[in-house]
């Protein structure tokens, strides 16, 4: 199908993919918001995702994704209304 | 260039720094937090300088943790006598290793000038190549140059050439008195080498322990018999055996879950008790060791523990029993024979009874087999 984008993409809409609970892809992210090794917070289109964990490291940081490595406890999300 | 570069970030708001670095496509890898004012991460090495500006003009410290190969050699780019001076060192250093730069000859004794000699004749030196150095060949001949030597061993381990020689024989006390000389042990003759005396037996022979190898008399052109001491030697094939025996079951205990225990005395004087066995069939033993109150004296307080069991014969695994088998024949026979230790050996397994099977390594050697035997 020509022309075909994922939603999510057409719409700038974030996505998060857990891989068990070591591995977090999170796409469409608009920038990070603060980094610590317990809890990372990225900025979305409207509103926040906020992941907690032990020893949580960014293993790539990219315009379109990022990757987050470690031990993976909570996904929250803090969206705008 | 590709690759990555790993950089130390110290300062407020690294969140702010890695957004400029998105805002610039600028991807970073493995962020992780150093210290709470600062980031490791890795970016990629074109894009360094560049991230080291934004870095310093953001009031960030900046440290270059790990170059990496590939940083290494883009600078040496333009050091280009040192990186060809390098890579022609690793170039030497790789030839190098295709030669033998050491050859060492260990426990010689008296031999040490015949063996010098022998590496002379072979054109064994330092520098020669490695390919051109055939160790079995060279062991070979030398233990057949050298027939008082008990054994060669020779190796190439890298650049160095072992030779080692087991402590030469002493020579035979020649006794006095004429007689012939005799096999010291079955075996089949290759060289017999007669000093006085006349042989009895030719190469190729198979001679049994005992055997006259040499004649104690020579004759002359008249055919008459002159009574001499014989001498010789006689290299020959001879085969070193050890047999072993091994059961193929092994019994299996469980416990029945009864228990009982007694207490010991050990004093200086022997060990006492004043309880007796379980009457079990089978049982396990377990001793536990108590303080005795006043620990100067010098009893021991023992509480034995016998648990009783039953028994099983259990069928073990035949390849597992046999491959235990030949290791330990194999082991039985370098503790008789030494020399074989290097040499491959044969095994034979056979089932002599019911559960029980025999195995015999063999191992095949040369040595002169020739002494003195009885006066006729």
């Amino acid at each position: 199908m020509a022309g075909f984008l994922p939603e999510e993409i057409r719409t700038g809409k974030m996505r998060v993919v857990l891989v068990g609970n070591g591995e977090a892809l999170v796409e469409q992210h608009r920038g990070l918001i603060s980094y610590e090794t317990e809890e990372i917070v990225f900025r979305m289109l409207k509103g926040q995702v906020r992941l907690q964990g032990e020893g949580m490291v960014i293993a790539s940081f990219g315009a379109m994704d990022a990757r987050v490595e470690g031990k993976i406890k909570g996904v929250f999300l803090e969206a705008e209304a | 260039m590709k690759g990555w570069a790993r950089l130390r970030l110290e300062g407020l708001g690294a969140e702010k720094l890695l957004n400029t670095l998105l805002q610039k496509q600028i991807r970073a890898a493995y962020i992780k937090r150093s210290k709470r004012r600062g980031i490791d991460l890795s970016v990629p090495v074109d894009k360094q300088k560049q991230v080291e500006m934004l870095a310093q003009e953001k009031g960030f410290s900046v440290t270059v943790l790990n170059g990496g190969l590939r940083q290494m050699l883009y600078g040496m780019k333009k050091r280009w006598a040192l990186g060809a001076g390098l890579a022609l060192g690793l170039c030497l250093a790789a030839l190098s290793l295709q030669f033998v730069w050491l050859v060492e000859v260990e426990d010689a004794g008296k031999y040490a000038g015949e063996v010098r000699l022998f590496l002379q004749d072979e054109n064994i030196r330092s520098g020669i190549l490695q390919s051109s150095v055939d160790a079995a060949y060279l062991q070979e001949k030398l233990q057949w140059r050298l027939p008082k030597v008990k054994w060669v061993w020779v190796k190439q381990e890298g650049v160095r050439l072992r030779i080692r020689l087991e402590e030469g024989v002493a020579a035979r006390e020649q006794p006095a008195a004429a007689g012939d000389v005799v096999a010291a042990m079955d075996g089949v003759v290759e060289r017999l080498t007669v000093f006085s005396g006349t042989a009895a037996c030719k190469e190729g022979d198979a001679v049994q322990k005992g055997q006259v190898l040499i004649y104690g008399w020579e004759e002359d052109k008249e055919g008459n018999k002159t009574p001499v001491q014989a001498a010789g030697e006689a290299m020959a094939r001879v085969w070193a055996e050890k047999t072993i025996r091994m059961q193929t079951w092994e019994m299996v205990t469980q416990p029945t879950g009864r228990e009982e225990s007694r207490m010991l005395y050990k004093t200086p004087f022997g060990t006492f008790t004043f309880e007796q066995e379980p009457d079990y069939l089978m049982a396990d033993r377990v001793w536990e060791t108590y303080a005795m109150p006043g620990a100067w004296l010098p009893v021991q307080l023992i509480r034995e523990r016998f648990v009783e069991c039953s028994g099983e014969y259990t069928q073990r695994e035949w390849e597992q029993v046999t491959l235990e088998a030949e290791k330990a024949a194999k082991e039985a026979l370098v503790r008789a024979w030494p020399e074989t230790a290097d040499i491959d050996k044969s095994i034979k397994i056979s089932m002599i009874e019911r559960g029980i099977i025999e195995v015999a390594a063999t191992a095949e050697l040369k040595r002169d087999i020739a002494q003195y035997g009885q006066a006729p």
